[in-house]
């Protein structure tokens, strides 16, 4: 799928900046400080949330994030399996992502239930005994 | 890193990678999943410890580029 630059003009190679990197950085400090929101949340809002949504953001949407400026938008979803509900933050430099966002959640909503299996390594990480056995085989 | 755990790191990459086609992706997929049989097999590896493994050298790769790029990062330690 082609990016859709022309809904999205001057946005496409973006530099990251501090700006646009500290929203992200809010969203996450309000979930550290939300007792009601669990660890695995937690742990899906920093991985799952910037890589699969991101990258759903690209895929669907048409938004040109490249693989090393995947937060050039300055723009998390983060589906809170804990509470059920989505965080929409933008770091407002254009509106339109917003609205793109907003209009496709379901979408988007969808997708992360998808990518879901990703969580494994989290919720079960390597044990030392696995450890063991990795470097054994891999040094 | 070991040349075979770069390798399957880069086809989970490929997997999730904003450029690309769905059928590249798939593809990726597919790859992936061969080559995770293929290495635990040799290695006498269950391939469920394999492949965690490989998404977490992956994350930990992301958030060492993401650290280059911007010199920060969102992903926790």
């Amino acid at each position: 799928m082609s990016p859709k630059t022309d809904q999205l003009p001057g946005l496409d190679e973006r530099p990251i900046t501090q700006d646009t990197v500290r929203p992200v950085r809010a969203l996450l400090d309000l979930i550290k400080e939300d007792d009601h929101v669990s660890s695995l949340a937690r742990s899906i809002v920093s991985w799952l949330a910037a890589f699969a949504v991101f990258k759903k953001m690209e895929l669907d949407l048409g938004l040109p994030v490249s693989k090393d400026s995947r937060l050039i938008y300055g723009t998390i979803v983060a589906h809170l399996k804990a509470s059920g509900k989505f965080v929409v933050l933008s770091a407002g430099r254009n509106p339109k992502v917003l609205e793109l966002l907003e209009m496709r959640l379901a979408d988007i909503e969808a997708r992360v239930k998808e990518l879901s299996w990703d969580d494994d390594w989290i919720e079960n990480p390597i044990t030392k005994d696995e450890q063991k056995q990795l470097s054994a085989a891999f040094g | 890193m070991n040349p075979e755990l770069v390798e399957l790191v880069d086809l989970y990459e490929s997997m999730h990678t904003c450029s690309g086609s769905e059928r590249d992706r798939t593809e990726a997929t597919l790859k992936l999943e061969a080559k995770v049989r293929e290495i635990a097999s040799t290695k006498n590896l269950a391939e469920s410890v394999l492949m965690r493994h490989v998404k977490e050298l992956f994350f930990k790769r992301a958030r060492a580029a993401d650290k280059r790029a911007t010199g920060t990062t969102i992903f926790p330690d």
